[in-house]
């Protein structure tokens, strides 16, 4: 049953239940750190699809940490002066979209860097080697290591070296950098925004992943996408006596405890009928996110496509791209 | 049967009906009343997007009926090729930014929104053809074709009709019916295909929900049966296949049970034009990343 907007506005002061560890800023300053020494190796290659008159498609492969190989689409619209650029990021598990449908914003005189994340269904590696279960998802893969080992640190790391890349692209006007992302890329779109907040100028976010995993598990939503909890509950933690442990690490990659570090504007988009990430938990999000903001309630859609989302980016990167 | 003896088996599929041996002229007649001039009414919408101009175009169906689309043209004088684009049942028109991906190829596109109500296969089919309900949505994407031609900015002569599901049965229509100005035609997972065989398969819902209705609560006994399937064969988009003289490109999803695989492979067998046909063993009714890659590909040559 939908989320009604009465109940939402209950939530108007609601700012998470996961923890924010005491060291948050100091962890990611020093996880940066660690992204920004490493050499910065890419390639860009010609991709599958042919160059167009008006548009190359071409192929970025870079090293990450841990030597990963990693992987973005890159789409170059033809212009003859500096052109924005959106970063964008897919939903969990799996893949940067069709070189089709990533050709939106290249219609919209922007460039576009779309990363598979590793592991999942797209291209690029994960060298793996985390501590723990690995059969249940990324959510909890390294969670019984040290945090900095976990899947989603090293993904924030190797998305600050891609971030460094952006920096070094030809033709990329760098007053314009943009971010989009929906579900587990509204997640890794807040935290890019917060980790490069001298690079990022807007992000478009749709209700976002990877948030409020303490919420996610009291409201039992941890299922489908977010069934990492539930698996890392039954098996490691039966009768919860260690939950203030676990969900203490899991607060370094809570998508809510990175809103605050958020300087540059943001839409944010939530479906009211949103099974996958409960909606209370994308309302931690924006409601710590401390930037210019503007939400939009869509009380009929669930985890869905929502086109009249996707319209409204055409206006809110538009009105800065095209200025 | 595994995926394997399915695909194999389908390998030479070529549908459960003769063509009607009017069918051609059935819709030629149509195709020739969709061609009437009318004058469309553009309205220009303002979005922030110096790249691409969009418009909401109002018009009229042969049956006087107010129709819609959606025009974006990329910037610049043009003409520019044109992709015409058709949506499936039970979804809505594509949004501006899904469509303007098409503007950063060089291309335009019109979309059409489907009238509604639109959907039933089998209203109308004891008046068939004429009678037939589809029939009339199938001609508002002939009308759309031929107004289309006439938009500023668009290469009349290089029209490429596109679909996915129910689109993808009217993208086959206006592609064989308007063979002069369409260059290629691209359908992912098209219906109605082969209605008769989609029955025999289970098919009862989306499209088809008709059919229950006929047969079971009016026809239990399949005393009318053959009379409404011969009926339908008027819808069946693996008719037009053979008049098409464009470039096809075909996508199915083999687990597909809205559009049973078995027709779709009809509407490629049927075609004798240049062809592909790409299977996807995994997929079903459903949105397919990386056919939208082949499509791309589709579009640049």
């Amino acid at each position: 049953m939908p989320m009604t907007c009465e109940a939402l506005r209950a939530l108007e002061s609601y700012l998470g239940t996961t923890p924010m560890p005491a060291d948050f800023d100091s962890f990611w300053v020093a996880r940066i750190a660690e992204a920004d020494r490493l050499p910065l190796r890419y390639t860009l290659t010609q991709s599958e699809i042919p160059a167009f008159d008006t548009c190359d498609f071409l192929d970025l492969w870079f090293e990450g940490m841990g030597g990963a190989k990693l992987y973005a689409k890159y789409l170059k619209p033809r212009a003859d002066r500096p052109v924005p650029l959106v970063l964008q990021f897919h939903g969990y598990p799996g893949a940067s979209r069709s070189w089709l449908e990533q050709a939106s914003y290249a219609g919209m005189g922007c460039a576009l860097l779309a990363m598979d994340c590793p592991g999942q269904g797209g291209r690029g590696e994960d060298p793996g080697g985390y501590a723990g279960a690995t059969v249940s998802g990324h959510i909890v893969a390294g969670l019984d290591g040290d945090p900095k080992d976990m899947y989603y640190v090293r993904l924030h790391q190797n998305i600050r070296i891609l971030c460094r890349i952006v920096r070094a692209l030809e033709g990329i006007d760098l007053s314009r950098v943009f971010i989009n992302g929906a579900s587990q890329g509204g997640g890794l779109g807040v935290a890019c925004a917060a980790l490069n907040a001298d690079l990022v100028s807007k992000a478009a976010i749709l209700y976002p992943f990877l948030s409020d995993y303490r919420k996610v598990w009291d409201l039992g939503a941890d299922v489908i996408a977010y069934e990492g909890l539930r698996y890392y509950s039954r098996w490691f933690d039966p009768a919860g006596d260690r939950l203030d442990d676990w969900f203490g690490k899991l607060g370094y990659i809570d998508t809510k405890n990175f809103a605050h570090l958020v300087r540059c504007e943001v839409l944010f988009g939530t479906g009211l009928a949103d099974t996958i990430c409960p909606p209370a938990t994308q309302c931690a999000v924006y409601n710590l996110l401390r930037c210019k903001k503007r939400r939009l309630l869509y009380p009929d859609f669930g985890h869905e496509e929502i086109q009249a989302f996707d319209d409204q980016i055409i206006s809110f990167f538009g009105e800065e791209a095209h200025r | 049967m595994g995926i394997s003896d399915r695909m194999d088996a389908l390998g030479s599929y070529s549908g459960s009906s003769p063509c009607p041996l009017d069918f051609e002229r059935f819709w030629q007649a149509h195709a020739l009343g969709a061609a009437a001039p009318q004058k469309p009414y553009l309205q220009q919408i303002a979005l922030p997007n110096p790249a691409a101009g969009y418009y909401e175009v109002r018009f009229s169906g042969t049956d006087g009926a107010p129709l819609y689309a959606r025009y974006i043209r990329p910037a610049g004088s043009g003409p520019f090729p044109t992709v015409l684009l058709f949506h499936d049942y039970g979804r809505g028109i594509r949004g501006w930014h899904h469509m303007t991906r098409f503007a950063a190829l060089g291309w335009a596109v019109v979309a059409l929104e489907n009238r509604v109500p639109c959907c039933d296969i089998t209203a109308g089919w004891r008046a068939a053809p004429e009678g037939l309900s589809l029939v009339q949505l199938y001609t508002d994407a002939l009308t759309l074709a031929h107004l289309a031609r006439a938009l500023p900015g668009v290469d009349a002569a290089h029209l490429a009709p596109w679909g996915e599901g129910l689109g993808g049965a009217l993208a086959l229509a206006a592609a064989a019916l308007l063979p002069e100005y369409v260059t290629k035609c691209a359908a992912l997972n098209p219906l109605p295909a082969d209605p008769r065989r989609a029955w025999a398969l289970g098919c009862d819902g989306g499209l088809w929900s008709g059919l229950r209705t006929c047969l079971r609560d009016h026809d239990p006994t399949h005393a009318e049966a053959e009379a409404l399937f011969l009926s339908l064969r008027y819808l069946d988009c693996a008719r037009f296949a053979p008049m098409l003289r464009c470039r096809l490109l075909l996508g199915t999803g083999l687990m597909d049970r809205l559009s049973p695989p078995d027709g779709q492979y009809a509407v490629f067998h049927a075609a004798s034009c240049e062809k592909r046909h790409i299977v996807y063993p995994n997929y079903e009714h459903e949105r397919i990343n990386f056919f939208k890659n082949e499509l791309l590909t589709f579009l640049y040559n």
